[in-house]
């Protein structure tokens, strides 16, 4: 459970009151794992700070929703979360629609990861390693970005992604098996070359 | 074991709720299937990449940036919040009480929702004292001799119970606004918490 630690309770009801030096060590404690959750959530730093900066003004305003006799993380994660997604989905990045990766559909569809307009080929071609990997990432619905993110980032189980996706249990391991399983379709040219 | 059981058993392992052990089956099947063993091979090396990512760390100025934006945004208890709940309680509750006044005033159910019900139930009360009193007391007397069992000595001396439950609901509904709006009004200022089922809730 270290992964849903939280800033110690009195600091929480300091900032919750408005106390902008509490907020300040609330920042301090998780902007490296919100910078991250964003980060792989859009793969650009400027946009990354820009969706951190986003999700702290959230939380400002949003502190007095919440309840401190309940933990903290699995709350703000689940804010950051959902806001990420949001601002993800309506940025319009180009990624495969939840729709035809619905059940079966994505065998169905004829979606190739290899076709040559496809960022992975094109990344193969002249860019590093690392950034195929993005790309591939990056082509996900914004979903299962951060399923994956909370997943292995934050190496949260099922459990806890339940509570920070506030999705059931069936409906998390459907969907971080889909992730992965597409994922690695996506992979798979660069993974065969190996 | 078929193949898609042992993809699953796959996943299974890589979300850890497996330990290796248990796996003989899938580790036989893999044996044998060509296309699981590739299935299986891309999977976990996906995985390891997923693994391998590292930790990005932001800007040092990222925090100034935030506590800038900060300070140009509300303070979270400055914006009054409006208990739309707690006024919609005490018009409900008003409403009740002048339906109450209404009634015992011999108006029926169905003004309920004339407006004019109310500027009659006020001018009710104000006269109240002189000669609406006297109609009532008619009307007291006439219903009495109907049961003279319940006929007591004096037919006015019911006059005022029939006043005193007019100025209750009165003075319940007054009260109880007042009470719902002072509460309001020092929920909006102090900044008290929603109940419990709304909280938490991003």
């Amino acid at each position: 459970m270290a992964a849903l630690e939280g800033p110690a309770k009195e600091v929480l009801l300091r900032a919750r009151a408005g106390d902008r030096d509490a907020f300040g060590r609330i920042v301090d404690a998780w902007q490296v794992r919100i910078f991250n959750l964003a980060y792989r959530m859009t793969f650009d730093r400027e946009t990354a700070c820009d969706l951190t900066q986003e999700v702290f003004l959230h939380l400002f305003r949003q502190l007095d929703r919440y309840d401190p006799e309940r933990p903290f993380a699995p709350w703000f994660l689940r804010v950051a979360t959902n806001l990420c997604i949001n601002r993800t989905q309506k940025a319009e990045l180009p990624t495969i629609s939840l729709e035809a990766l619905g059940s079966g559909r994505d065998e169905e569809s004829g979606f190739d990861p290899g076709t040559d307009d496809d960022p992975v080929t094109v990344h193969l071609g002249h860019q590093s390693r690392r950034e195929a990997v993005q790309a591939a990432i990056r082509k996900l619905p914004a979903e299962y970005r951060a399923i994956l993110t909370l997943h292995y980032l934050e190496q949260m189980p099922y459990e806890e992604l339940c509570a920070t996706l506030d999705l059931p249990l069936g409906t998390v391991k459907n969907r971080l098996h889909r992730a992965r399983t597409v994922l690695k379709r996506l992979l798979e040219p660069l993974l065969t070359s190996l | 074991m078929n193949c898609p059981d042992c993809i699953d058993r796959l996943h299974e392992l890589m979300d850890r709720r497996r330990v290796p052990d248990d796996d003989s089956f899938c580790a036989e099947h893999l044996d044998i299937c060509a296309a699981c063993a590739t299935e299986a091979r891309l999977l976990l090396e996906t995985e390891r990449i997923l693994a391998a990512e590292p930790k990005i760390f932001p800007p040092a100025d990222l925090k100034t940036r935030i506590m800038d934006r900060l300070s140009e945004a509300p303070r979270p208890r400055e914006a009054p919040r409006v208990e739309w709940l707690r006024v919609a309680a005490a018009l409900l509750l008003c409403a009740l009480g002048l339906y109450g006044v209404g009634l015992s005033a011999g108006f029926g159910a169905e003004r309920l929702f004339d407006p004019s019900l109310y500027m009659t139930v006020a001018e009710t009360l104000r006269s109240a004292v002189s000669e609406e009193l006297t109609v009532r007391a008619g009307d007291l007397e006439t219903a009495v001799r109907a049961w003279p069992s319940a006929l007591p000595s004096d037919p006015g001396s019911l006059l005022p119970d029939f006043l005193s439950t007019q100025a209750a609901l009165l003075a319940l509904c007054v009260l109880g606004t007042a009470a719902l709006g002072l509460n309001t009004l020092a929920t909006s200022r102090a900044g008290m918490r929603p109940p419990p089922s709304r909280r938490n809730r991003p």
